[in-house]
């Protein structure tokens, strides 16, 4: 069985949404700038109440943010 | 870096001086040091005595307590918005967990072994002894867990940080 991994569009999103920083989306989720670094790189999968928050950080659905590949 | 990171490293810190103090006391107290008094003839100490050896033999746990101290110590925050710890960090203090509890399994038969095998299976050890030789597991496996820890934030958030 292949292992699945989850990829985002969250640095892609940063910049669509007048080039937010790491730290200014970190603020609005209410969480460390070290977990964005980390779930953008795709080295971390967040949990399921972080990526929805994430996901209404940029006003899209966590499907539109996060893909299972 | 955020606090719990900060704290990795200043708890790694600790643990490896106190590991260090710890080897050194042993050492001293194994090659250079003054015999323990045989227990059943030994004269009776005077109260200063007593105050004066306990002193002498755990001075090595100062340094545990007053980084327990300091680690409890409640700090100013750099930013007042950021959260001092998040998924992430558990994440991160689980994983640790886990490594410096299955280093036990190890690192204590090994030290209980090393022991058996220095003194011979009828050998004996004065109970200072004993108390040092349980007190450099755990804090080798504090220092593991330190260290996973910080292994851990370097391996999860490094890269390039776009501001």
């Amino acid at each position: 069985m292949s292992k699945e991994q989850l990829s985002n569009h969250i640095r892609r999103l940063r910049f669509d949404a007048g080039e937010m920083t790491q730290q200014q989306l970190a603020d609005i989720v209410g969480v460390t700038r070290q977990t964005i670094i980390a779930t953008e790189q795709g080295r971390y999968a967040p949990s399921l109440p972080l990526a929805i928050k994430i996901a209404r950080a940029f006003g899209k659905q966590v499907e539109e943010v996060f893909q299972l590949e | 870096m955020n606090r719990a990171q900060k704290n990795a490293w200043f708890g790694l810190i600790n643990c490896l001086l106190a590991i260090t103090f710890c080897v050194f006391f042993v050492v001293g107290q194994v090659f250079f040091a003054v015999p323990v008094p045989g227990f059943k003839f030994a004269p009776q100490p005077s109260q200063t005595e007593i105050i004066v050896k306990v002193i002498l033999r755990f001075w090595p746990l100062v340094l545990p307590v007053i980084a327990l101290i300091l680690l409890l110590t409640p700090r100013k925050k750099q930013r007042p918005v950021e959260p001092d710890f998040d998924e992430l960090d558990t994440a991160i203090q689980n994983k640790a967990i886990r490594v410096s509890f299955i280093s036990v399994w190890f690192l204590w038969p090994l030290a209980l072994c090393i022991t058996m095998l220095k003194l011979g299976i009828l050998g004996v050890l004065p109970a200072l002894f004993y108390f040092y030789i349980h007190l450099g597991v755990f804090l080798i496996c504090m220092a593991i867990y330190f260290l996973t820890k910080v292994l851990l934030y370097r391996k999860q958030t490094e890269g390039p940080a776009d501001e």
